[in-house]
């Protein structure tokens, strides 16, 4: 099959029962669900149950979707609720909205010992540099560190590229409120680079 | 929105255009809030710096790789998923081995 064949087109072939479509459909989602699984869960075991737990889903209800172009939102929704029901299963922790007020940058920041450090820029260092450097870790961490609802945010637009408008369509939420939380995790996420770059382990 | 900007809270323009940030980075502002914020940080370095800040810090979470699909659960899905035309089989994938 060609690279053009679209998620609609896949999907026909899907419902047609052709040989090959559902590996294709693996091919396709497969690795990007895993490396969402990875971001959300912050554990690789994690993100293959959650992997299954979505080809599952979609083994058995890919057929029935109504709207072929929705393919890629439906996709991430059952991996973004298989990796909230993994979160269910372990610490609960109810979900709030963090107001500005506690991400505006506040002058005793900079009082401390050391000043802040500085964001590395990293539009010209190569992908592979990149790979191996630090900030992949601290990233990692980060991100993990983020309470869920603002995590499934940023990682869906920031790190799987969606758009707002995919966002708010797979996780059922008003594009404002995408905005703010994704606005918020950013910001959060932007001080732990911060902090772990400039040798403190402050955290909020 | 500088860290060192003394009583940065009381800066009442840098307050209200830092909640908007984002969508200024994103491109998905109005043409006029989005010329009012570029006047803005033509003349507030601190903003300015915030600013580039934060743009440096969606590029790197944009630019940092995903984990890779090992092969072997790959091969284990395939396998599991390919056995019956249209990669149907007998054994939908939720069973493949953990």
């Amino acid at each position: 099959m060609t690279q053009a064949e679209t998620d609609h087109e896949l999907l026909d072939r899907i419902r047609r029962d052709e040989p090959g479509a559902f590996e294709r459909f693996v091919d396709r989602f497969g690795g990007r669900i895993f490396g969402f699984g990875v971001r959300m869960c912050g554990e690789r075991e994690d993100a293959r149950d959650v992997l299954q737990d979505t080809l599952l889903r979609a083994f058995t209800s890919l057929k029935g979707l109504e709207r072929p172009e929705a393919m890629q939102s439906w996709v991430f929704r059952v991996a973004a609720n298989a990796c909230l029901m993994k979160r269910r299963r372990g610490k609960f922790e109810p979900e709030r909205e963090i107001s500005l007020e506690e991400l505006m940058p506040r002058t005793e920041d900079a009082g401390g010992v050391a000043a802040p450090a500085e964001i590395p820029d990293v539009s010209s260092l190569p992908d592979e540099e990149l790979a191996r450097s630090e900030l992949r870790v601290i990233v990692r961490k980060a991100v993990s560190s983020l309470p869920p609802h603002y995590r499934i945010v940023l990682v869906m637009r920031d790190m799987e590229h969606l758009s707002t408008k995919e966002v708010a369509e797979t996780l059922g939420l008003p594009g404002t409120a995408v905005k703010m939380r994704l606005h918020r995790a950013r910001l959060m996420i932007r001080k732990r680079i911060e902090q772990a770059l400039g040798g403190g382990t402050r955290d909020e | 929105m500088s860290e060192a900007r003394a009583g940065h809270g009381a800066h009442a323009r840098c307050k209200a255009l830092f909640e908007r940030l984002s969508e200024y980075i994103d491109g998905e502002l109005d043409a006029s809030l989005c010329a009012e914020i570029g006047s803005h940080l033509d003349g507030c370095d601190p903003c300015k710096a915030f600013l580039e800040s934060l743009r440096r810090t969606v590029l790197i979470l944009e630019r940092t790789p995903a984990a890779r699909l090992p092969e072997d659960v790959r091969a284990e899905i395939l396998r599991a998923a390919g056995c019956i035309p249209g990669g149907r089989s007998a054994s939908p994938p939720g069973e493949v081995k953990k």
